[in-house]
């Protein structure tokens, strides 16, 4: 691994800025050789080894947001960037490996602190350090009357997975983990700290419970951002349910997959049935036939429907998850399944299965631990046997891809074909059919997933295929008005160019609120394509590229 | 019922932080003598050899159950999984490794091996020995090594035919304690065997290491 500095910075400079920060937090946090450095890489790198690989010049790790503030300061005047994480375990999406290779990873595992979680108000106030299996732990340990929603694994930090956009498995109104936080603390780049919402007012109870306060909504600007380092958060909690239970619908032709999505949806916006869907299709299963069927670019309804008619059986099925006492999830099932057969009157249901909460330590072998709130490891099974893009073994590691299709069957089939095409366009096997099912983590949206792309760490020709491919998913969901909702920071910039509305009005915007908080551009440059004015001039990024066109 | 910060450390999470040993990847660690300390007897090397508190093992491979059985027949305190790190490290390596910092080794799946490495990083471990057994297409194996010097001297032992886990626990068993240098080869040897799916086995061992190591 080649050391290397922050562009900009000569050695001397940066020899002072580590010395500084090193009477903040002391020596043992600071953090410069090659093998300190080593966990500050992404494992799972497209750009394994190259020369654009992304990495960090030094890592410090505060204690406290007062040490973050004072780090903060330190790398104002010297001009140094800024990276910070919070567990680093963002992996597919970069883990702890800076977006702009030179800048120092302010690594925030030790402001790790619970600071407090009501199970009567059903919030809870953490730093950044805090992991879902932190929480887990404490809401055990305390017998707390709460779930936290938790992604797949359970390592990663409930700040850092939320200001990612990323997602869970449980009820509707907390799967959105950005959407279910209320109230921020953050450093902001000038080193000052500030409190978002309720948290503005000094000696409010309130900061967890209301999330505007008044004037201008600022918290989304850190999600995914680089306008400041966040410190403490709150969260909403799911209060834990008295019951689970599930159960399926199953529609016979092909083309009930409309109705089935529409009235589902309505069962979800009406709180009636509020737990994760699956949709999923018999008429997927590898055949002689289904090969046939997509071997010739994607095909006309009427041979997808055709086809569905010769191999027979329910073409779709949905599992319904709820959560609530046993009386209302019991009677929800009957009225959902009730509800789509007046649409669809050949329905049926089927696969029931009530469970009371908590599950005992033997149901929960049987389940989707995520689904109970529950974190675990356990995804990390699933993609160790499952070879990612074609017979080149085990992958060291993949960058995922997910496009926000609209909540409906021809929103899901507009980004399968996106898929498929992007797939063709590179030559790998196209592998998507009609009959795979979007993920409904988000409320209110779809997404299709990519089968993963892998990643290498000793052929970089397969790296540059890799790209390649995702580079034509990006392409291809945005012929079809489909975008991604995160990305690796190796493709960062080009997802955020797609969002080009107004000649890039959007991006011009976030640069210009850029330029003003972070006039020296010390806070993730380049994070979502959000690059500083004198790295824009600089290294032709952001609006100034798209300018060249 | 609420719980609210009291102190400066309302919770066990931070009491593995505060000792000054690491957060990162398991590089930054107070004195050596500090940590034997705090490890106790599982520290202390044993002759000249790791000592290890837990010798994990992947039961679903035919490998990792011959790698834990040798292991087992040595004297060492096995642990057998199945696929899934989370009960161990959730239940027992993350209580054991808040009273004090001590090796485990194991052959397992990479990506079991990978997040025991990174659970172990977080509180100052690193994986100090990394021996990649990956059966190739035209048959054989290969095997990929990082080990302290002493160690990858004498890897050469995987060669072993059919033998070959057993000879990877005995390389476990001889990881020194002074984990001087660090050097990669690459080996390869003539039978493949033991392998339950399509996907390489690691031995490893992850074990505290003083900074400047």
């Amino acid at each position: 691994m080649a050391k290397v500095l922050p562009p900009g910075v000569g050695a001397a400079a940066f020899a002072s800025a580590v010395r500084e920060w090193t009477a903040i937090v002391g020596a043992d946090w600071v953090f410069t050789s090659d093998e300190d450095l080593e966990p500050y890489r992404d494992p799972y790198s497209l750009v394994w080894g190259e020369a654009n690989e992304y990495l960090a010049s030094a890592a410090v790790a505060p204690d406290t947001a007062e040490q973050v503030a004072a780090i903060v300061k330190v790398a104002n005047k010297y001009k140094v960037p800024l990276y910070p994480i919070s567990t680093g375990k963002n992996f597919t999406y970069g883990g702890a490996a800076p977006t702009y290779t030179g800048s120092v990873v302010v690594d925030l595992k030790r402001l790790n602190r619970i600071l407090k979680v009501d199970d009567k108000r059903n919030f809870a106030l953490v730093e950044p350090g805090v992991s879902y299996f932190d929480f887990y732990r404490h809401i055990q340990e305390h017998k707390l009357k709460v779930w936290v929603d938790c992604p797949d694994p359970g390592w990663g930090s409930l700040i850092g997975n939320a200001l990612d956009h990323g997602v869970g498995y449980t009820g509707t109104h907390f799967r959105d983990h950005f959407g279910s936080h209320c109230g921020m603390e953050i450093v902001t780049p000038n080193g000052e700290i500030m409190r978002t919402g309720m948290g503005a007012l000094p000696g409010a109870d309130t900061w967890q419970d209301y999330r505007y306060g008044v004037g201008p909504y600022v918290d989304g600007l850190f999600g995914q951002g680089n306008f400041g380092i966040v410190t403490k958060m709150g969260f909403w909690l799911m209060p834990q349910p008295e019951a689970w239970f599930t159960g399926t619908i199953s529609v016979p032709n092909y083309g009930d997959y409309t109705a089935l999505v529409e009235e589902v949806n309505y069962l979800e916006d009406s709180g009636l049935m509020t737990g994760q869907v699956a949709y999923t299709s018999p008429l997927g299963a590898p055949s002689p036939e289904l090969t046939a069927l997509m071997a010739n670019g994607w095909p006309s309804d009427a041979a997808i429907e055709a086809y569905a008619k010769q191999k027979g059986g329910p073409a779709w099925r949905a599992r319904l998850q709820f959560y609530g006492p046993e009386k209302t999830v019991r009677a929800n099932w009957e009225y959902a399944l009730e509800r789509v057969r007046r649409r669809v009157p050949a329905a049926t249901g089927g696969n029931e299965q009530l469970r009371t909460l908590p599950l005992t330590p033997e149901q929960e072998h049987e389940h989707h631990l995520v689904n109970f709130g529950i974190p675990n490891m356990q995804i990390y099974n699933m993609i160790a046997r499952r070879p990612t893009d074609g017979p080149d073994g085990t992958p060291d590691g993949h960058v995922d891809l997910f496009m926000v299709v609209p909540r409906s069957a021809d929103g899901v089939h507009a980004g399968q074909k996106a898929i498929y095409e992007a797939r063709r366009s590179v030559g790998v096997p196209t592998q998507i059919t009609p009959f795979g099912g979007p993920l409904l983590w988000h409320p209110r949206t779809f997404l299709v997933g990519a089968p993963t792309v892998a990643s290498w760490r000793d052929d970089k020709e397969k790296n540059r295929k890799s790209r390649e491919l995702y580079a034509a998913y990006i392409h291809y969901g945005t012929q079809a008005g489909l975008g991604e909702y995160r990305t690796n920071p190796a493709f960062q910039d080009e997802l955020v160019a797609q969002y080009s509305y107004g000649d890039h009005a959007l991006l011009k915007y976030q640069e210009r609120l850029k330029d003003g908080v972070d006039p020296n551009g010390i806070i993730s440059p380049g994070r979502y394509g959000v690059w500083p004015k004198a790295l824009r001039e600089k290294l032709g990024k952001g609006s100034t590229a798209r300018k060249k066109g | 019922m609420t719980t609210q910060l009291q102190g400066n450390r309302p919770q066990s999470v931070a009491s593995t932080l505060t000792r000054r040993t690491v957060l990162q990847g398991g590089l930054a660690v107070a004195g050596a003598a500090a940590l034997a300390g705090s490890a106790g007897a599982w520290l202390a090397p044993r002759g000249s050899q790791l000592s290890y508190y837990k010798v994990v093992f992947d039961r679903e491979h035919p490998a990792a159950q011959a790698f834990g059985r040798a292991a087992a027949a040595a004297g060492l305190p096995v642990q057998a999984i199945e696929r899934d790190v989370t009960s161990l490290w959730y239940h027992d390596l993350y209580h054991r490794w808040q009273q004090g910092l001590v090796a485990i080794a194991g052959m397992t799946p990479v990506r079991t091996a990978f997040c025991l490495q990174l659970f172990a990083q977080d509180v100052g471990l690193r994986m100090v020995y990394r021996a990649e057994h990956r059966p190739m297409a035209g048959g054989g194996l290969e095997h990929r090594v990082t080990a302290p010097a002493a160690l990858a001297r004498q890897c050469s032992a995987l060669d072993a035919g059919r033998d070959w886990a057993e000879a990877a626990a005995g390389l476990v068993q001889r990881c020194p304690s002074q984990l001087k240098g660090r050097v990669a080869r690459v080996l390869r040897s003539s039978e493949a065997s033991g392998f339950a799916h399509d996907e390489a086995l690691v031995s490893w061992v992850i074990a505290p290491v003083s900074r400047n190591a």
